[in-house]
């Protein structure tokens, strides 16, 4: 049965033991079954603080990552690769620790605005490293995603079709593909079509509207998403990602390059995801169910 | 009626004399009767080689431009927004100097990926900035465009509510908000319901596809863009523009984050994008058209 979850940075950029509690908290208390917890830098999250906040809440976790600059797997300098390699082999940890099925995110390639396209080389070498990942991540018994975002976030994975090549070119038995209705809504041709020609890979969603902001105002056929993927089968669970730089720090809200603040309160941005999640999951299994 | 243009990047990604006299020959022969021409330097705008290959071509012009980070009018730096200001009014003589009446684009700032919110104030020192602008398009006889850009190539003007706040503020006819479907796609509420109320300031149209490939093969409403045109009166022209990897030299590609060759035939995808719009148009006429009951079929 699918979850619903909603992302941390609805609630805060600021992931110390006190944000923790009350962001898990208060999504429990909306009715979320998880909270997406965000790696800014494995070094420093607070693993003990964040497994005690969702447990005291009674709500699941899930992992998302980015990795950055300077810690780039996808990075000429092999230095550099292997932070990025190292980096995302930690999480893996960190989801073992924490009782995660998965980490998932930009896991191929740094959250960065690159300024120039990456050469076949760079694309072997991270194949390369994900099947290295993708071996560690079955000793831990998690999985990796990858998460195609678009051109402006990122290069190498653009699309659900790049993902799933570049996991095939990897080999790899616990890669999967995480999908985000923002970035498809700018990358992909047909939703519906690469959902079905990639259905196998696809194990996360994150539900945003063309804007980012309250789901369901915008222009994301929100409706046609829940359907592709129910027609296929799809079992994975799903997560809001609904922003305002309201919560956040200045440094972050720069980051998604969030200009304008498309709400005011996070619970109320919370409950109108979830309402529209709930909703149109209802409707689109009732719609894809034979009668 | 609406005049149907193209883009030039979808041809050419430089503006020499070979590229003029390719472009403009391609444009006409795909059966478009207008190209925006861009403007990169313009000094090197070459409006004599332009004029003569648009005349050869039986073609008009816009132009459009964009700033970058050393000429910003955005920029909090004197210098910078100074530097951005004499690009604008250089890119104003040689628009008139081209044959062209309208020039738009990213003019409110660099088409840049920003790191931080604009400072506070800048809104204030752009609007002032457009003011004298106007007033030098307006003496050129020509109009200058704030085209409304998604939220990774500028932090000023993402929406056409940005764009027409400026346009009002500064209450001169020599300016327009210019809208890219494209950039509606990512940043826009509800695009229909801001065509209709900003339809008074809108002065120019850019169709293009949510991934800028082939019209029609994205995520863009394309019959909810063209009915909201069509039921505001709208008659400026409208532009198809697309971006491939497989056309654009490696610094255009790059500063528009072209990783991808979505295409690679421009002849091909200029006729398909022409007889796109035509049909879309068309089809937002005849729904507007048919407003009154729809008579009930009898029987026998």
């Amino acid at each position: 049965m699918a979850q619903f979850g909603v992302h941390a940075l609805v609630f805060t950029s600021d992931w110390n033991p006190a944000t923790a509690q009350a962001a898990c908290q208060t999504a429990r208390e909306i009715g979320y079954d998880l909270i997406e917890v965000l790696i800014f830098d494995p070094a420093t999250l607070d693993v003990a603080a964040t497994a005690r906040a969702a447990r005291e809440a009674g709500i699941g976790l899930r992992l998302g990552m980015a990795l950055s600059k300077g810690s780039d797997i996808s990075a000429p300098d092999p230095d550099e690769a292997a932070r990025g390699e190292a980096t995302v082999a930690r999480c893996l940890e960190i989801a073992a620790e924490l009782g995660t099925p998965a980490v998932s995110g930009i896991t191929y390639a740094a959250f960065n605005s690159y300024a120039a396209a990456p050469t076949p080389a760079q694309r072997e070498q991270v194949a390369m490293a994900l099947s290295r990942l993708d071996s560690r991540a079955g000793e831990l018994g998690v999985k990796l995603g990858l998460e195609p975002v678009n051109r402006y976030e990122s290069y190498m994975v653009n699309t659900l079709d790049q993902g799933a090549d570049l996991i095939r070119t990897a080999g790899g038995r616990n890669l999967f593909l995480h999908m985000d209705t923002f970035h498809m809504n700018i990358e992909e041709a047909d939703i519906v079509a690469t959902i079905q020609r990639n259905a196998a890979l696809l194990d996360y969603a994150h539900l945003a509207d063309n804007h980012r902001g309250l789901l369901g105002i915008g222009t994301f056929d929100v409706k046609g998403f829940f359907r592709a993927l129910c027609a296929v089968g799809y079992q994975g669970d799903y997560t809001v990602e609904s922003f305002s730089p309201v919560p956040l720090s200045s440094d972050l809200a720069g980051g998604l390059r969030l200009w304008r603040q498309a709400w005011q309160e996070p619970a109320h941005a919370a409950r109108v995801a979830l309402e529209a999640m709930r909703q149109g999951l209802a409707e689109a299994r009732a719609a894809t169910t034979p009668w | 009626m609406s005049q149907l243009g193209i883009h030039a990047l979808v041809w050419v990604t430089e503006w020499t004399e070979a590229d003029i006299a390719r472009a403009c020959a391609a444009t006409a022969e795909a059966g478009y009767g207008l190209i925006e021409a861009v403007i990169f330097d313009p000094a090197e705008a070459r409006p004599a080689a332009t004029a003569k290959a648009l005349a050869a071509n039986g073609l008009i012009a816009v132009t459009g431009m964009a700033l970058n980070p050393a000429a910003d009018i955005s920029s909090p730096d004197p210098a910078i927004a100074a530097a951005g200001e004499r690009l604008i009014s250089d890119a104003i003589l040689a628009t008139r100097d081209m044959g062209s009446r309208l020039l738009g684009g990213v003019t409110h700032s660099a088409m840049h990926r920003y790191p931080t919110a604009a400072a506070p104030g800048t809104l204030a020192r752009v609007t002032d900035t457009y003011a004298r602008l106007a007033n030098k398009a307006q003496a050129a006889g020509i109009r200058l465009g704030i085209e409304a850009v998604n939220r990774y190539e500028s932090n000023v003007v993402n929406t056409l509510d940005d764009a027409a706040a400026i346009v009002r503020a500064v209450g001169s006819p020599a300016l327009f908000a210019h809208i890219d479907s494209f950039h509606m796609n990512i940043d826009e509420h509800d695009i229909a319901a801001s065509i209709a109320r900003n339809i008074d300031v809108i002065g120019h149209v850019h169709v293009g596809e949510s991934h800028r490939g082939y019209l029609g093969s994205g995520s863009v409403d394309f019959p909810g863009f063209f009915r909201a045109l069509i039921r505001a009166g709208y008659d400026g022209p409208i532009v198809f523009e697309a971006f491939s990897a497989a056309t654009l030299n490696v610094d255009v590609a790059n500063a528009l984050a072209t990783w991808t060759a979505h295409w690679t035939d421009s002849a091909d995808l200029a006729r398909h994008a022409l007889g796109f719009m035509q049909s879309g148009l068309e089809g937002a006429r005849l729904s507007l058209a048919h407003t009154g009951p729809i008579a009930r079929r009898q029987n026998g």
